[in-house]
């Protein structure tokens, strides 16, 4: 085996593709969520598939993700805008940052996650849009609606990235390197969106497949080629690796993760601890996490950012209900109930305050979370002189199963006149039905009945 | 202050006062204890302000006196002396003790016996007595249906004291645990309705058997066991209406074998969702199957033979809330009576033992 590196590796376990899957929990990935689909009955559900025969067998994984995604499709909704450096998230008198940019933005050095008035810097003649996330979610879903037609087995990584798993599909698909490469051609012809696709035997050496394709290109990592695909890249394409740790690594002179090999196990872990067992795995191309398609969520959260600094408590409030209803639908749509919800509020001064509830009974209908969300807003905003920049609610702890109370009485309503709104708003809109405490916003916002309000912040997290 | 004792005639009343101290560091006197000496009477006391613990024993006083130190320290120090060891304590002028035994020499750093919180003195006058072990035994049963979370619900368990019997209730909100012994020395002319702290009756649990000797002022409860006194501030808060909440006529009953419903259910709960422990429960004519799936694990499936001639019924529970009861009661069979899918299931011994024990479990949505 070949030894590129001029660190001594003694401690460093044999590269190889036969390493590459071989941990037990290989095995552990074939038993996935896949089988048991969140909204089939508990008992109906096909049942697990078994661990597989072969645990050592190669697995063959997709990685998908939509090029400059919000910016893309504002240049699809508006063609004269090819070409141009778009910046999608505000105006850039604005407040708020870049949530994304078209890549000839990014030739100025704007990237995601920017401050806009320092991206107005950098590119002063580039198209500032607000955005719109219910469009953006509309081309998320058909792209999503595509890859389910391959496999079951897809795990969506954000809104406009997704692992595929064909394993499971072998005996469909002749080639799996030609089946992805017809995936991403059926998504850019059906969504007029550019893709880049990776892959590998496992979610790491596709992601940074991805990495290498990009833009709008395909590679893939071939068996036995996976030390030299891995060896000359940066060490900041590792996803455990952020820029502190750069900062430890190029101290010791690590700059590529060829160079990482060298470092023992036990001295990543004493400088990164867990993240370091990661790193030392990763660096290797070993991965073995599932693809996962009903995880429950961590947590579900819904902010905005205003127009303009807000003290109106009856305005504010208005925020709040129409972030709930927002947060509480998402919570249906996901079969969640949430043990913890937590307000935020940032001030004009930019302190950003938060308070949370912990209840008894998991909660996911609106009437029951804004009526908290209300309560923990007012004990945060009550007394403060300063207006606020922006609201947020978030409910985590969540689970799929909801223990009822011995001292309230069992009862059904909320939940069903929750079923009842859903149905009436997937007929005519998330406008059609509002309580009047969200109408107050029509006075602020743009209002349209398929979508409700169109709010600033957009953001690439569901 | 100066006394001398052997050093196993006070390490386990240190060791009591561990528990009793405050860890938090929010009033560094909380974590000292009180030791008092005084006509060769030596007394310690400790407390976080909720539960406090009086111990008392004789030693060799030389001088009366008292002072505060750290109930950690002092403990650590007596126990890593050699056993059977004389340890003298002497109190110096500058607020420090001293402690020496054989060639060991400690000096510790006192804090001003008037900075210790009063505790409250009991009378025991009223002559409530029942025995220590039927107590515990109580206890055990209530114990682990007490909120975890303080946040979530009361941190404590009732404490019902009638003409001729004891009971506890305990609860989190989604269970219920009740308890009751007939005790024909205990005689009342009003019964006494109090809510014990949890961290008192894991106190309790600690005690050695014999007779608990009971009293309450407006504030506080006393617990008396031999030389030792436990203080509880009463937790001021309204216990929920339980005798409500316990289902008097499920329709649907089953008597189960409890050692293989405990493994069955042990097994199940294997792949149930981490948080939330859920099973689910399919009882059919001359059967009971359990299911669990976790999406990110897999599913399990089990089944009992049993004696049940009622309509089908589907309902979930947290497994974790079945385990609790079926490992503190000690019959070969329980009874679980049921309603529906949306109602309070009941679970007790199927033949009533020595101390009678009832559990009310709600459902779970799954």
């Amino acid at each position: 085996m070949s030894n590129a590196t001029t660190v001594e590796r003694a401690a460093a376990p044999a590269f190889g593709p036969a390493c590459l899957d071989a941990t037990p929990a290989a095995a552990r990935a074939f038993v996935r969520a896949s089988a048991a689909h969140p909204a089939a009955p508990v008992v109906s559900s096909p049942s697990v598939s078994p661990p597989s025969a072969r645990p050592a067998q190669r697995r063959f994984l997709v990685h998908i993700d939509i090029d400059a995604f919000f910016a893309a499709v504002e240049v699809l909704l508006n063609p004269s805008l090819k070409g141009k450096p778009v910046i999608v998230g505000g105006l850039p008198h604005e407040r708020g940052v870049a949530s994304t940019c078209s890549y000839e933005a990014r030739k100025y050095g704007v990237h995601s996650g920017m401050n806009l008035r320092n991206a107005y810097k950098l590119c002063p003649q580039g198209i500032f849009v607000r955005g719109s996330y219910q469009v953006y979610q509309a081309f998320s879903d058909k792209f999503f609606s595509i890859l389910h037609e391959y496999t079951p087995d897809v795990e969506d990584a954000s809104l406009d990235e997704a692992y595929l798993d064909l394993t499971r599909c072998r005996h469909l698909y002749p080639s799996f390197s030609g089946t992805a490469r017809r995936i991403k051609e059926r998504v850019e012809r059906e969504t007029g969106l550019k893709v880049s696709v990776g892959v590998g035997p496992n979610k790491i050496l596709a992601k940074l497949a991805t990495k290498r394709a990009k833009p709008a290109g395909f590679f893939e990592v071939e068996p036995g080629r996976e030390e030299e695909f891995l060896r000359d890249l940066g060490i900041e394409s590792l996803p455990g690796i952020g820029p502190k740790s750069q900062v430890i690594l190029r101290m010791l002179n690590i700059q590529k993760i060829g160079d990482l090999w060298g470092l023992p196990r036990t001295t990543l872990h004493s400088i990164f601890g867990l993240g370091g067992d990661d790193i030392y795995l990763q660096s290797r191309g070993i991965d073995s996490r599932p693809v996962v398609t009903s995880a429950i969520p961590k947590s579900v959260s819904r902010e905005t950012t205003f127009l303009e600094d807000l003290w109106d408590r009856r305005l504010l409030l208005a925020h709040l209900a129409y972030l709930c209803d927002r947060l509480t639908l998402a919570l249906r749509q996901g079969h969640c109930y949430a043990h913890i919800i937590e307000v935020k509020a940032r001030y004009s001064d930019f302190k950003t305050e938060g308070r949370r509830r912990l209840l008894i009974t998991p909660r996911q209908e609106m009437g029951d979370v804004y009526k908290i969300a209300e309560e923990l807003f007012l004990e945060l905003y009550s007394g403060s002189r300063l207006s606020l920049r922006l609201v947020g609610v978030k409910a985590s702890d969540l689970v799929r199963a909801r223990p009822l109370s011995l001292f309230e009485p069992y009862s059904d309503r909320q939940e069903r006149l929750g079923a009842a709104v859903d149905q009436v708003r997937e007929k005519y809109g998330f406008g059609s039905v509002l309580t009047m405490r969200e109408k107050m916003l029509e006075a602020i916002y743009q209002f349209e009945k398929k979508r409700g309000f169109v709010l600033k912040t957009a953001s690439l997290t569901r | 202050m100066k006394f001398a004792i052997q050093k196993e005639n006070i390490l386990e009343e240190l060791q009591l006062l561990q528990g009793i101290v405050e860890k938090r560091n929010t009033m560094p006197i909380l974590a000292n204890i009180l030791i008092h000496a005084s006509k060769n009477k030596i007394e310690l006391t400790g407390t976080d302000l909720e539960v406090g613990l009086k111990t008392h024993f004789e030693g060799q006083v030389e001088e009366d006196g008292a002072i505060t130190v750290s109930g950690k320290k002092i403990f650590e120090i007596v126990k890593s002396l050699p056993n059977g060891k004389m340890i003298t304590f002497n109190e110096r002028k500058d607020l420090m003790m001293e402690v020496t035994s054989g060639e060991s020499e400690f000096k510790v750093l006192c804090l001003a016996k008037e900075d210790y919180p009063q505790v409250p003195e009991p009378k025991f006058e009223k002559n409530i007595v029942f025995p220590v072990d039927v107590f515990k035994e109580m206890i055990e049963r209530v114990y682990f249906a007490i909120a975890q979370e303080q946040r979530y619900y009361l941190n404590g368990a009732l404490m019902l004291i009638k003409n001729k019997s004891l009971e506890l209730v305990s609860t989190d909100g989604h269970r219920l645990s009740y308890t009751a012994k007939g005790l024909e020395g205990l005689s009342l002319a009003e019964e006494i309705r109090v809510i014990v702290a949890k961290k008192t009756l894991g106190e309790v649990r600690k005690f050695a058997d014999g007779d608990v000797e009971f009293d309450l002022d407006e504030n506080n409860l006393f617990f008396k066991v031999g030389n030792r006194i436990l203080i509880s501030r009463i937790i001021e808060s309204k216990f929920p209406n339980f005798e409500a909440v316990i289902p008097k006529d499920n329709p649907n009953a089953v008597g189960l074998p409890r050692q293989e419903f405990t493994d069955a259910i042990r097994r199940v709960s294997l792949l149930s969702a981490e948080r939330s422990r859920g099973i689910k429960f399919y009882l059919e004519k001359g059967t009971l199957r359990l299911f669990s799936s976790n999406p990110e694990i897999g599913e399990a499936r089990d089944r009992l033979d049993i004696d049940y001639i009622g309509p089908d019924i589907e309902i979930g529970f947290n497994s974790q809330y079945i385990l609790d009861y079926l490992t503190t009661v000690g019959s070969e069979k329980i009874r679980l009576e049921l309603k529906d899918e949306n109602s309070a299931a009941l679970m007790r011994p199927e033949t009533d033992e020595n101390i009678k024990s009832l559990y009310v479990l709600m459902p779970m949505k799954i």
